[in-house]
């Protein structure tokens, strides 16, 4: 059981007639609490559509997405947003940090949205950060900053952490460390933690794989035995 | 290479429509004022002179005022000469009438009695407006007559009305019983033309307050009878009618030159002939009155009236322009920094600064040229017509003679091109200076600085969205100033277009200028409209930046679960917060701004600013600001979460 996300025969077209594009093409799986699934696949295979999809920002063409038994594919403009403020925390390969506010100031901002989340402070000293919480992003390597938008997906505390090439402006050990706090929130906080990559060697990290071409799953594979991302090369 | 960047050019075309338009519209208004109210003074002016012009009216007008006839008796009865000819040695003399006219008291009332020969006028003309000219009359009992148009203070007559009035009023004695006067005709006299009243010449201790007249007759000496039988201790008698009159007023038309009506040096050139002309007769002990048309009381009022419009047609435009300036300068300064990162990404890829440059400067150099230039020829042609029935309703117009010439119009345009084009270049040649690195790198304010308030007690208990919004606000110092500078300009313009508004209202009272009032209210309606819409788009501008600046920040903040209406209210808050302030501020500020303005005006004052006019001035801002942010919701809510997800810009 345990079971937060049920994902039944997702699809997402775009344009019509001859120009009809099939980015996400009958997709269906579930998705634990505590499981770090790794969501691996070319660049236009349609990962990061699907992404969008879990997490709120685009609508299906077809299908059913339930999060914690409800059917968010029925979800109007507004229950998308209040479901992406309550459930769901975003890490981006850019970050995404308002530049005129601090690092705490950030994730206050996301704070104030949601009644449970964790103090900002907490959630930057839980990233290592504790003495960077007054800089600007500005200020603050690449690295830092996604730990800043880490910590501020964390603070408010949601079912899913959605993650977007996490890692892609990040060099091989800023990376690994983003990586693993990554892993950490899924095995230690039990969060249901979703990283969309087109690094295959990532794939051995996750309790759960999904390897997706075409718009379509072409494998899905458990591991009970994930590898520490510090084991990890590529 | 070249194509793709114009394409570029192209496309920051369409990214930046609302930004392009509110600045054209911004220079559409301003100039539109400008051109338009310094048009309309030369076009009125220019249309009535033509009533100078078309009635030959005469620049000096001498008066005997002793009646004893000293213009046309001798002067040397040795030489046996004309008491005028010295007029014909000046070469500047065009023309001279001599008549009788006099101010004729009865029932309380004035009337203007002149007695001319109509065939042999050659100055102040008048045109017949209804009915026809006098016919000779067979008998003295009854003449007919002209009357001058009725004005505000004049009594109207209709044609083949019947006066009765003692035959003293033709100046005729010993006749039993009185003389009826037929009105013919009415007339319109050069020299009466506007509704100001006209003070009965006679003599008083009190010179200010002589009583108005009621009507101005003209009576054709060819009309009357050549006798009339008068009963002269109880004989009839035949008295030739003539033998009564003699030449009271000698009026002077002046070769002008190119002297314009209303200037200086027209003022100057019949002042010094005026002087001539009074030493002369002085000389010959001769008692003569000199009055030039500098005198007259509708020259009078036109000139004092041009006088008070063209300083508010001067003053007006420039705080317009000022606005204008402030607002050029933030969009333009804005939009660069905002396409830092493809500055950046330009000059890595080799274009030249000219060509960089030149991208920025037919952004803004079209979207002011060509607001500029429509609100030239918008307002030139437009803002004279709208006013014209109001002067028109004070003073005779002879049609509207429109001109597309306007230097102060012309100067303003000149200000504004050179403004935006020296604008703009020294933003890009400024951040040029950068490397391209550092500009592909978005620009972070200083590193953790506090801004003043958060030492203040109460900061700890403010909401944090209030906190992030006072930030962003005093964080961007220039920007802020700037902001804050145009919004206590808009505040400035709607007070000053009320001011007027209020000045006008207080002019109401009198009777003449009620009529002079209701003009002035019109002109200030014009320049409040004026106002309101420069408040709107410049409000609007203001607002629209903020969106454009924050466009990645919004689409963060709808990740983050922000609903549309909280990154509206994201956006808004901050201008908000800076409009209120610095409208409050702007009020006072207002206050002594025109505190001076009136000062230099020479009428009204900053008391007769009702306080009506600050309170809705102040709310105009805050509804105009909130209309605003509710028509920009849509924009926000527009914003796509994706595109600003994806990369940096």
């Amino acid at each position: 059981m345990g079971i937060v996300l049920k994902a039944e025969h997702l699809v997402r077209t775009y344009g019509e007639g001859e120009v009809l594009v099939k980015a996400v093409d009958d997709i269906s799986f579930s998705l634990k609490r505590g499981e770090l699934t790794i969501i691996v696949g070319p660049s236009g295979a349609g990962k990061s559509t699907l992404l969008n999809l879990l997490g709120g920002m685009e609508t299906l063409t077809s299908g059913h997405l339930f999060v914690d038994g409800e059917d968010i594919s029925t979800y109007n403009k507004k229950q998308l947003t209040y479901y992406r403020r309550n459930k769901v925390g975003f890490v981006f390969q850019f970050y995404n940090l308002m530049p005129n506010l601090t690092a705490k100031e950030n994730i206050e901002l996301s704070n104030e949205l949601k009644k449970d989340s964790i103090p900002a402070e907490k959630a930057l000293a839980a990233v290592g950060l504790e003495n960077r919480m007054d800089n600007f992003p500005s200020q603050l390597s690449g690295g830092e900053q996604q730990r800043v938008s880490i910590a501020r997906a964390l603070a408010k505390n949601p079912e899913i952490v959605l993650c977007d090439e996490p890692t892609g402006a990040l060099d091989y050990m800023t990376g690994k460390e983003i990586l693993s706090l990554l892993s950490d929130a899924a095995h230690k906080d039990g969060k249901c933690v979703i990283i969309v990559t087109h690094n295959s060697a990532l794939t051995e990290m996750g309790d759960h794989l999904l390897r997706i071409r075409n718009g379509k799953i072409i494998e899905e594979k458990y591991n009970p035995t994930p590898k520490d991302i510090r084991e990890i090369e590529w | 290479m070249v194509k793709t960047f114009i394409k570029t050019i192209g496309r920051m075309f369409q990214e930046n429509l609302g930004r392009f338009f509110a600045n054209l519209l911004i220079c559409f208004f301003a100039l539109a004022i400008s051109a338009g109210l310094n048009a309309m003074l030369s076009d009125y002016q220019e249309s009535y002179q033509k009533n100078y012009d078309q009635g030959k009216a005469s620049d000096i007008v001498l008066k005997d005022t002793t009646g004893n006839d000293v213009f046309r008796k001798d002067l040397d009865e040795v030489k046996g000469s004309d008491a005028l000819a010295f007029l014909k040695e000046d070469e500047d003399v065009l023309s001279v009438d001599t008549y009788m006219s006099y101010d004729y008291p009865y029932e309380e009332n004035y009337y203007r009695f002149t007695i001319e020969d109509f065939k042999a006028k050659s100055v102040n003309l008048f045109t017949l407006k209804e009915g026809r000219m006098p016919e000779k009359s067979a008998d003295i009992s009854h003449i007919e007559i002209l009357v001058q148009e009725a004005s505000f203070s004049r009594k109207e007559y209709k044609v083949g009305e019947k006066l009765s009035f003692p035959s003293l009023a033709l100046a005729l004695p010993s006749y039993s019983g009185n003389i009826e006067l037929e009105v013919v005709g009415i007339v319109d006299s050069c020299l009466y033309n506007s509704q100001q009243e006209e003070p009965a010449q006679i003599s008083s201790e009190d010179k200010d307050n002589l009583p108005d007249i009621t009507a101005a007759f003209f009576v054709d000496k060819n009309s009357l009878p050549e006798t009339y039988t008068a009963t002269i201790l109880g004989t009839e008698m035949e008295l030739p009618t003539s033998s009564f009159y003699i030449v009271t007023d000698c009026a002077i038309r002046y070769q002008r030159g190119n002297r314009s009506y209303f200037s200086s040096e027209y003022k100057d050139f019949i002042e010094a002939k005026k002087e001539k002309l009074l030493s002369h007769f002085n000389a010959n002990e001769k008692e003569v009155e000199a009055l030039t048309l500098e005198e007259n009381v509708s020259y009078a009022l036109f000139k004092s009236y041009q006088k008070k419009v063209g300083s508010i047609a001067l003053i007006i435009p420039i705080f317009f322009l000022i606005l204008c300036g402030l607002v050029n300068l933030l969009t333009i300064s804005r939009l660069i920094k905002e396409e830092r990162p493809l500055i950046g990404t330009y000059v890595s890829l080799g274009y030249g600064k000219g060509a960089i440059v030149s991208k920025y400067l037919v952004f803004s150099l079209l979207s002011t040229g060509i607001g500029s230039l429509l609100g030239y020829f918008f307002g030139v042609p437009f803002l004279p017509k709208i006013i014209y029935g109001a002067y028109n309703s004070v003073f005779e117009l002879h049609g509207l003679n429109l001109t597309f010439y306007t230097l102060v119009g012309i100067l303003s345009i000149v200000a504004v091109l050179l403004l935006t084009f020296f604008v703009t270049l020294f933003v890009s040649l400024y951040l040029l200076q950068e490397s391209p690195a550092s500009l592909m790198k978005r620009k972070s304010p200083k590193p953790g600085k506090k801004i003043l308030m958060e030492h203040l007690p109460f900061w700890k208990k403010i909401p944090f969205r209030y906190k992030s919004a006072f930030r962003n606000i005093f964080r961007n110092k220039p920007s802020f100033f700037l902001n804050s500078f145009s919004i206590m300009g808009a505040v400035l313009l709607l007070m000053l277009s009320f001011s007027l508004l209020n000045i006008s209202d207080s002019l109401k009272d009198d009777k003449l200028f009620g009529n002079v009032a209701s003009s002035m209210g019109l002109i200030s309606g014009v320049i409040i409209f004026f106002a309101l819409s420069m408040t709107v788009v410049v409000i609007y501008s203001l607002a629209n930046m903020n969106v454009m600046e924050k466009q990645r920040e919004l689409a963060t903040l709808k990740v983050l679960g922000y609903t549309d209406s909280e990154c509206s209210f994201y956006s808004f808050r901050e201008i908000i917060l800076v409009s209120a302030t610095a409208g409050l501020i702007g009020l006072p500020f207002s206050a002594l701004v025109l505190y001076f303005v009136y000062n230099y005006l020479e009428f009204g004052s900053l008391a007769d600013v009702k306080w009506w006019s600050y309170v809705l001035s102040y709310v105009i801002l805050i509804v105009t600001e909130i209309l605003v942010n509710l028509l920009l919701s849509p924009k926000i809510a527009r914003i796509d979460m994706n595109d600003s997800l994806k990369t940096l810009e």
